[in-house]
């Protein structure tokens, strides 16, 4: 109760005064409101239960966010609620007509009745119309810096403990007076547990008393740290604890947080809830939990109903009706649980039959079982188990450092056997066991008459505890029936198992800030100058090419004319960069690469793939020996932790004296390419690039533009050309220092689809595009690269074994005689049947056609061979060629 | 016909400081930010809140062998930070770099005569991690946000280091504070550098973060000496 100034909010539009301190669902309680959700298969209509986040009746939508549990929400001036599941209202819903046709849908309906596909073509979209919960806004709002939002925090800690009640409160202070950081966590907005609702009675006053002496010593404790409105989901290895936290401050850019906290040691002090009896029609509006009444009584000062029959047993139901005669409401009636029939009424409670007679009433407290909240008790690996003698459930086992206390133990809690009763005797078609699956007594009757009578297996079909209450509100209950119908005792029924989350979380607050990291060049800016059009390749921003979006083509033209007449340079620093140094670095690289590397001198370069243990090609890319003992390779851009980690996993269990180091980011690099290429490098060399002083294959360490560079003279695109590693620093300066070297012959920036395009004319192949998860080297037309005379490389016995079958497929190349270009990835067909595919294919400026690369079956691959193939509908011819598609001879290559 | 000229250093953050309007200064060669406002207001705003600035020009060099003691390892102006049983990072100041990288080759020539056989390997990685500095009474809440390591005084105290993840990305986390202000050396690879700048400044909105330049660094640095 708050004396605090009143607030609006709005409830399907309709202004609602709130009190603050109000959540939604008390101050729409006391406009009146009664109908809070409709239910998930029938469209009952349900009410206020647990008032606790814990039972499925309230969920709402509160400014655009759905299955918001109304219960635990807070007021906030203006928010703006609308209900779900429901049309066009709560109080009048059209598809309340799903309860008429029940005997359509018995339990397991789903596996029975659309077992035909055309039959579930039409009748799935009216099942997602008519159930489920809540709708997603088609498209949110755009997430923003400003808009609020989701972030993780990451905690540590010597204890923690979840449940802020009295219990969890006294273990946090005995912990931290021991010296140890402790963090304590409590789902309600304050700490207090049951005690904060107890009430003002002279035992209320105490209990008050009690909360506030706790608490007011915990604050002088620095080593504990409380999060509060914080639902712990789940307790995963090594004591990581997944918390969610609502964070309701009106100025907080964060709605909702996901906590990880890793403590030493974790505390359970989740104590006891409450649940619902099970007779017929217990799911009306006006059925309550006795915790219930006294939140809304004692918390929000509501009056819960004018005339209320209690339903308990001796003690359990003194302290409710206490407090309802204080709020002014009249008792007509103390059942006990054993005696209640069913409830009357069609929108909401008008009365009570009960073995002696009917009492007209609106509002029935039901003082229900009080169960262990010990979900994480079972998901640390402890035990709960049925406990005969006492008839409750209590903890068994606990693994070391989890520790349970208070409530959550069971060693206090009531013995339920009256009630237990209860809910086995119900036998109506009304009477319901999981509120938030609309599973009566007779689904789980007729599930058991099926032959599914185990409990996990019953869950399973019925979907009994796997709706948002994650079977809070009817585990016992459901192994109760169980239990009565086939014969067993609750201790041998068992229990399902207990998995996170333990409470519905929001994907938002799983997936957190949208972080999505993004590798940048150290050229970035200046492509972005030049105006060039990004795309993505793994984590980087590489330039496609450079002009306007709907002008690629001349632009890819321009760019490949300029590499093949006059000289290119395209940014290369996203290539995979290692260094790999040490004594037995060659013998290393003779395993790992199919190649020969330990022959190779100091001052070459040599290409080289990698290979699987199947011979199936991985990645690619140069070696080139620095000194004796120090290499330096290149991998192709989003390979390079895979590469590294296949170096040193490759290295684990050898004795061999090789370090590796990924260089990656440390250094740019370019390749510049052209004819002109010597005459703009040479401007900034220190030594000469001359033919016979700078050959093919050949690398360099020397100062380019004032810049220490390892100079490797390789040529993917097919001309003279350098590539150039240099240290990122001097990326911009390194850039700028090309382009005016290369003025004067006209030199231009090409991105990575000119460069694809000049490869694919020299038929160099890209690992993962003309190859995938099949390919070997020798039906790559690699053959030459698996040097099979080497004691070993990774990939040998497998290429051997490959040699003496004849290949599946071979990659070959093509040129269009028709004046089209097929898409990559386009089928070979031949006789209508389907014997290749293209891998890539691009319009080829110097030969005026398309040209490309495809796999073929192997009856197929020789040279002169007519391919054809559907291009825009229509079928295209093609011809097998056996050499590259410019300078076969590598002549400009090596000039 | 050799052009000559003077090569300049960037950081990969040099844009972004450009962006937020940063007077730019020269630093051992490098160009980095200066200052954003009055290096006074921005060392003030670190002492009583939190800053963040880059300091990626820092002097970084990795030492591979097989089984390192990073005891044995003083240099005057240095400090080691062992990430591995194989591996250690030493970091100085940009100036310092050729005398400290010349006592390291040294002692791997040393080495060498000892087992005859290369056995310590020298890399400069200054330009394989950007750095950023994080430092204020409010940096560790605005790390816990990224981190999942713990970044309490027991687990990560003063002159101790860490390899970890941070905001989705491998990253070396150094801690040396400057003076009684607790500071985070945020190493990440060079080519994350922008992200990880906007990733942090993101996550310290609440608490209020500012850029800070190289002046209002030195400052605090120098009366954390």
């Amino acid at each position: 109760m708050n004396d605090e100034p009143a607030t609006t909010i709005y409830f399907d539009g309709k202004p609602t005064a709130a009190q603050a301190g109000d959540t939604v669902a008390s101050a729409l309680y006391r406009a009146g409101k009664r109908i809070f959700s409709r239910s998930f298969k029938y469209h009952r209509p349900r009410g206020l239960l647990c008032a606790a986040g814990r039972c499925p009746n309230c969920l709402v939508n509160v400014d655009g966010t759905p299955n918001v549990r109304a219960c635990t929400e807070p007021v906030r001036a203006g928010m703006q609620v609308r209900h779900q599941n429901a049309s066009p209202s709560l109080e009048r819903d059209w598809l309340a007509v799903a309860e008429r046709f029940d005997w359509l849908m018995p339990v397991g309906f789903y596996y029975k009745t659309f077992t035909h596909p055309t039959a579930w073509r039409f009748v799935e979209p009216l099942i997602r119309r008519v159930a489920g919960l809540g709708e997603v806004a088609a498209h949110p709002p755009a997430a923003s810096h400003d808009t609020p939002g989701y972030e993780h925090r990451y905690l540590h800690t010597d204890v923690a403990i979840i449940g802020g009640g009295p219990t969890g409160i006294a273990a946090a202070i005995s912990a931290a007076q021991q010296g140890r950081r402790v963090t304590l966590v409590d789902d309600q907005p304050a700490l207090g547990g049951h005690l904060r609702y107890a009430g003002r009675s002279a035992d209320g006053d105490a209990a008050a008393e009690t909360v506030q002496a706790l608490t007011a010593q915990l604050a002088t404790l620095p080593s504990v740290q409380v999060l509060t409105s914080a639902t712990c989901l789940g307790l995963y290895e090594g004591h990581l604890l997944g918390i969610v936290q609502q964070d309701r401050a009106p100025q907080s850019p964060v709605r909702e947080r996901l906590v990880q906290l890793r403590a030493a040691e974790v505390v359970v002090a989740t104590g006891a809830y409450e649940t619902p009896l099970v007779f017929e029609n217990n799911d009306l509006p006006g059925v309550m939990l006795s915790s219930a009444v006294l939140r809304l009584v004692n918390m929000h000062g509501i009056q819960p109903g004018e005339q209320a029959v209690v339903v308990g047993d001796g003690a359990r139901a003194a302290p409710v009706v206490a407090c309802l005669q204080a709020a002014g409401t009249r008792i007509a009636a103390v059942v006990p649980t054993a005696a209640v029939i069913a409830a009357r009424g069609t929108k909401s409670v008008t009365g009570i039959n009960t073995t002696a007679q009917d009492i007209p009433c609106d509002l029935i407290v039901v003082c229900g079982d009080r169960v262990p909240d010990a979900g994480l008790v079972m998901q640390a690996g402890g035990t709960v188990v049925w406990d005969e003698q006492r008839a409750a459930y209590v903890v068994g086992s606990l693994p070391a450092h989890v520790t349970a206390v208070g409530d959550v133990t069971g060693s206090t809690v009531d013995a339920p056997a009256a009630a237990l009763a209860g809910h086995a005797a119900a036998r109506q078609k009304r009477s319901f066991v999981c509120l938030c699956e609309d599973v009566t007594t007779k689904d789980i009757d007729a599930a058991i008459a099926e032959g599914f009578d185990q409990i996990e297996t019953l869950k399973r079909y019925t979907t009994v505890t796997m709706g948002p209450c994650q079977g809070k509100m009817c585990q016992l209950a459901s192994i109760a029936v169980c239990a009565q119908r086939t014969g067993k005792t609750i201790g041998q029924t068992g229990r399902t198992t207990s998995r996170p989350p333990t409470a519905p979380v929001s994907l938002g607050a799983l997936a957190g800030v949208r972080h999505h990291p993004v590798k940048r060049t150290p050229m970035h800016q200046k492509h972005d100058e030049l105006g060039c059009v990004w795309m993505d390749m793994s984590d980087w921003q590489r330039p496609l090419y450079y002009g306007a979006a709907d002008a690629k083509q001349q632009a890819v033209e321009a760019e490949y004319w300029a590499v093949r007449k006059r000289v290119g340079v395209i940014d290369l620093s996203t290539l995979g960069k290692l260094e790999v140094y040490g004594a037995d670095a060659p013998k290393l690289l003779d395993k790992v690469y199919t190649n020969r590397l330990s022959d190779l001198r100091v001052g070459a370069s040599r290409y080289s793939v990698i290979c699987d243990d199947a011979g199936i090609i991985l990645d690619d890319g140069t070696i080139s020996r620095l000194a004796t003992d120090r290499f330096f390779i290149t991998t192709t851009t989003g390979n390079i932790e895979f590469v590294q980690q296949w170096l040193e996993w490759w290295l684990v269990a050898t004795d061999w004296r090789v370090h590796i180091t990924n260089v990656t980011g440390g250094l740019a690099a370019v390749n510049v390419a052209g004819p002109r290429a010597r005459d703009t490098l040479s401007k900034l060399a220190e030594r000469s690039l001359g033919r016979r002083a700078f050959r093919y294959m050949r690398c360099r360490q020397a100062e380019v533009a004032g810049v220490p560079s390892i100079m490797l003279r390789i040529g993917f695109v097919g001309e003279t050309g350098w590539e150039l590693h240099f240290p990122a620093e001097y990326g911009e300066h390194m850039w700028d220092a090309i382009l005016d070297a290369g003025q004067e012959f006209d030199i231009r920036p090409f991105g990575v689809e000119a460069q694809r395009l000049l490869r694919l004319e020299k038929r160099h192949l890209i690992v993962g595009v003309d190859t995938d998860a099949t390919s070997n080297v020798l039906e790559a037309d690699m053959a030459w690269v698996a040097k099979l005379d080497k004691d070993d490389f990774i990939g040998k016995a497998a290429t051997l074994q490959a040699q003496q079958r004849a290949p599946r497929e071979q990659l070959v190349g093509f040129e269009m005689r028709d004046a089209v270009v097929p898409e990559d990835g386009a089928a070979l067909v031949l006789d209508g049947r389907p014997v290749g595919r293209v891998t890539s294919a691009r319009y080829s400026p110097v030969n005026g056609k398309a040209v490309g690369l495809a796999w073929v079956s192997q009856g197929l691959a020789t040279a002169g061979q007519i391919l054809t193939m559907p291009v825009r509908g229509r079928l295209a011819r093609a011809q097998i060629v056996a050499d590259p598609f410019y300078d076969p001879a590598g002549k400009k290559l090596r000039a | 016909m050799t052009v000559t000229m003077q090569p300049v250093k960037r950081t990969p953050l040099y844009r972004t400081a450009l962006a937020l309007g940063a007077t730019m200064t020269d630093h051992a060669g490098w160009q980095v930010a200066a200052r954003f406002r009055s290096p006074d207001a921005e060392a003030q705003q670190v002492q009583a809140g939190v800053g963040l600035a880059d300091a990626s020009w820092l002097g970084k060099l990795e030492v591979r062998s097989r089984d390192l003691d990073p005891a044995g390892w003083q240099i005057a102006g240095t400090t080691v930070w062992p990430l591995t049983a194989s591996g250690m990072l030493v970091t100085c100041e940009p100036p310092d770099m050729p005398a400290v990288l010349q006592a390291l080759q040294d002692r791997a020539a040393s080495a060498m005569e000892a087992t005859n056989s290369p056995s310590l390997y020298v890399t400069d990685a200054t330009s394989v991690y950007a750095a950023l500095v994080l430092a204020g009474p409010h940096s560790r809440a605005v790390l816990q946000r990224l981190t999942a390591l713990d970044l309490s005084d027991n687990a990560l105290p003063d002159v101790a280091c860490a390899r970890t993840g941070l905001a989705h990305v491998h990253a070396t986390i150094l801690r040396q504070d400057l003076g009684p202000v607790p500071a985070y050396w945020l190493l990440v690879g060079w080519e994350y550098g922008a992200y990880v700048w906007d990733a942090v400044i993101h996550a310290g909105e609440s608490a209020s973060i500012v850029p800070i330049g190289l002046e209002a660094l030195q400052r605090l640095r120098g009366a954390a000496r």
